[in-house]
C-alpha cells in the first residue's frame, strides 16, 4: 500500500489534502481522483455551472506523482452551434 | 460502565434507581475492538445487542462493488442495535470505527426487562424510534442537501448527541474520523469532503482536522446545515 495524497486546484483555490489515503496501485490513486472531479462537477453542474479548469495533484509523502485534470474526467458533448 | 448510557436515557424522561439496576445488571462483560473490526455481519443472526461504552461505530450498508454507506454514526452510550432484538437478524453491518470498547446485553435478558419493566420497554421503544429520526435527518441530508449543508448537519448532530453524554461543548468536540469515513457518511468522496471542509473553515463555521472539530460560529454552522434539533427529541419527559 502507498499512501497517496490529492491536492486540488480550481476556481476555488488549492484545497491542500492532509490527510490522504492507501492505495495498492497508482492506478486506483487515479481512479480515485476521477470519481472526486465527477463528484465535484456533478454537484457545481446542480448550480448550474461546469468548470473544468481545475485539476488535481497526486502526490506520495516523497514527490508528486501526477496529475488529472478536470476535462480528463469529463466527456463533453456540446450541441453544434447551428443546431442552437 | 454505563454512565453514559444512563446519561442518554435520562436526558428525555426519568429512569428509577430500580430500572437502572435492571440495565446494570443484563450488560456482559467489557471488551475492546479494533478500529475496522466488524462487530456485527449484515444477515448474521443476532441473540444480542451491543451498548458501545468508548469509541465510535457505525451501521452500513455495502454494494458489490465495495461502495459503502454509512446510515449512521453511533457514539458512546448508545444501544449500537437495539433494533437486533426484534429483528433477530440484521439489514446492516454495524463496525468500530475507531478502537472501541464495547459490552453485550443478551436478548434473553432485553426479554426479561420488557416483561418487568414496562416503562423501560417504552423508553428503549423511544429511542430506537429516535434512530428512526436520525435515518430520515440523513436521508433528507443524502437526498437534498448539497455537501456542505450534509457535513454541517452531521458536526451539528454530533455537537449535541455527543453534548448528550458529556462529551462534547460549544467549542468543539473530539470526533476521530478519517475523510474516507466521512466520505462514507455522506455520499461524497474523500476528496470532496477535503473541499468542502475548506469552504467551512473559509466560512468560518467549523475546523475539521486530526479528529477534532472545533466550532467557530454555531449559529452560522446551524444557518448552512438548516440544521434543527427535533429530530433528537431532546425534551425530558414520560415515556
Amino acid at each position: 500500500m502507498t499512501h497517496y495524497y490529492f491536492d486540488v486546484l480550481n476556481g476555488n483555490g488549492l484545497t491542500s489534502d492532509e490527510e490522504g489515503q492507501d492505495y495498492a496501485t497508482p492506478e486506483e490513486a487515479r481512479v480515485q481522483a476521477l470519481e472526486s472531479i465527477r463528484s465535484i462537477v456533478s454537484e457545481e453542474a446542480a448550480d448550474g455551472l461546469i468548470d473544468l479548469r481545475g485539476e488535481v495533484r497526486v502526490r506520495t509523502d516523497e514527490e508528486q506523482q501526477f496529475t488529472v485534470s478536470f476535462a480528463d474526467a469529463i466527456e463533453l458533448l456540446l450541441p453544434r452551434s447551428s443546431e442552437r | 460502565v454505563i454512565e453514559q448510557h444512563l446519561l442518554k436515557l435520562r436526558a428525555r424522561d426519568e429512569v428509577t434507581a430500580e430500572e437502572e439496576q435492571a440495565i446494570r445488571d443484563s450488560v456482559g462483560p467489557a471488551y475492546e475492538l479494533e478500529a475496522g473490526h466488524v462487530a456485527v455481519e449484515q444477515g448474521q443472526e443476532v441473540r444480542q445487542s451491543t451498548m458501545l461504552l468508548d469509541g465510535l461505530m457505525c451501521r452500513y450498508k455495502d454494494l458489490r462493488d465495495g461502495r459503502r454507506q454509512i446510515t449512521e454514526l453511533q457514539v458512546v452510550g448508545d444501544f449500537v442495535d437495539l433494533h437486533g432484538f426484534s429483528l433477530k437478524r440484521l439489514d446492516h453491518g454495524i463496525m468500530a470505527l475507531t478502537p472501541c470498547r464495547i459490552a453485550n446485553v443478551p436478548h434473553d435478558r432485553l426479554t426479561e426487562i420488557t416483561e418487568r419493566f414496562p416503562h423501560l420497554t417504552r423508553l428503549y421503544w423511544f429511542h430506537t424510534n429516535i434512530d428512526a429520526a436520525i435515518h430520515r435527518e440523513w436521508e433528507l441530508s443524502l437526498g437534498r442537501r448539497t455537501a456542505v449543508g450534509r457535513l454541517a448537519q452531521l458536526f451539528c448532530e454530533m455537537r449535541v448527541r455527543l453534548g448528550i453524554v458529556g462529551m462534547a461543548d460549544d467549542d468543539g468536540y473530539a470526533l476521530n474520523l478519517t475523510q474516507n469515513v466521512l466520505a462514507e457518511c455522506l455520499g461524497l468522496t474523500p476528496i470532496h469532503v477535503n473541499r468542502t471542509l475548506k469552504e467551512l473553515r473559509e466560512r468560518d463555521a467549523v475546523t475539521f482536522r486530526n479528529g477534532q472539530v472545533t466550532i467557530h460560529d454555531w449559529d452560522r454552522l446551524v444557518e448552512i446545515a438548516e440544521f434543527d434539533p427535533a429530530y433528537l427529541y431532546l425534551e425530558r419527559r414520560e415515556r
